[in-house]
């Protein structure tokens, strides 16, 4: 199995962070938006309905950052380069 | 030996892996729970909610208040009051949706059901039907205004 150096495992976390980072931009963009033509009333109600929904929301981020920073980090690492047998080194 | 090494590294990993997944479903199913049942059973507040009925019919919302009194596409009701919506049909399946509140429900024929309405700010909000009941299903609005309290 491929030995990861120090900088790899930084881009590796780099890049999960960059994804995650695109996930919360997205959600506090899109917050915004919605907000803009349906302002959340204040209400006990509404105060549950909505954290609840951003609770799921960036646990699904967090998730989706993490394994596709993984793959898009494999990918890209142990890509078939030209000349070599497949596979990583 | 390295191989060894290798293998148990893999495994912990999967075994990280399956446990966390498992941690954050188990997070989410609890808060979900906890949650919904505040909001199923009005136990976020302490008061004695006033009932109006909510009856769903093509294409107009009627609210019927506890005098009698029937309001069509207008419900009134007092901030920081909380309120207890009986939502019926009286033809097909409409949904009683409030988006400022994310409270949606269905109002199906024959049966009733209860959500628990409380805001803390005077104003108006939209009611929409968020269940297609016909060509009419785009016009059954209403408003709900939320007046200071006395």
């Amino acid at each position: 199995m491929a030995k990861l150096s120090l900088l790899d495992y930084l881009a590796w976390a780099g890049l999960v962070a960059l994804l995650m980072g695109i996930w919360v931009l997205v959600g506090i963009v899109g917050s915004w938006i919605v907000n803009q033509y349906i302002p959340i009333a204040p209400s006990p109600v509404s105060s549950i309905v909505f954290s609840q929904f951003n609770i799921v929301y960036y646990s699904g981020g967090f998730v989706f950052s993490l394994f596709t920073g993984t793959l898009i980090f494999f990918a890209i690492k142990f890509r078939e380069r030209g000349g070599e047998s497949g596979g990583p080194s | 030996m390295e191989g060894h090494h290798e293998s148990k590294a893999m495994r912990v990993g999967e075994l990280l892996t399956i446990i966390g997944a498992s941690a954050i479903f188990v997070y989410l199913a609890i808060i979900s729970y906890v949650g919904l049942a505040r909001i199923s059973t009005g136990s976020f507040s302490d008061q004695k909610p006033e009932v109006i009925y909510v009856v769903g019919e093509q294409y107009d919302w009627r609210f019927i208040y506890p005098n009698g009194t029937v309001s069509i596409n207008n419900v009134y009701i007092y901030a920081n009051k909380t309120y207890e919506f009986v939502i019926t049909s009286r033809d097909v399946i409409h949904s009683f949706y409030i988006p400022q509140l994310g409270i949606k429900f269905q109002a199906v024929p024959g049966f009733n059901f209860t959500i628990y309405i409380k805001v803390d700010k005077p104003g108006t909000y939209d009611i929409w039907c968020a269940e297609f009941c016909g060509p009419g299903h785009y016009l059954m609005l209403a408003k709900m205004t939320v007046l200071p309290p006395p």
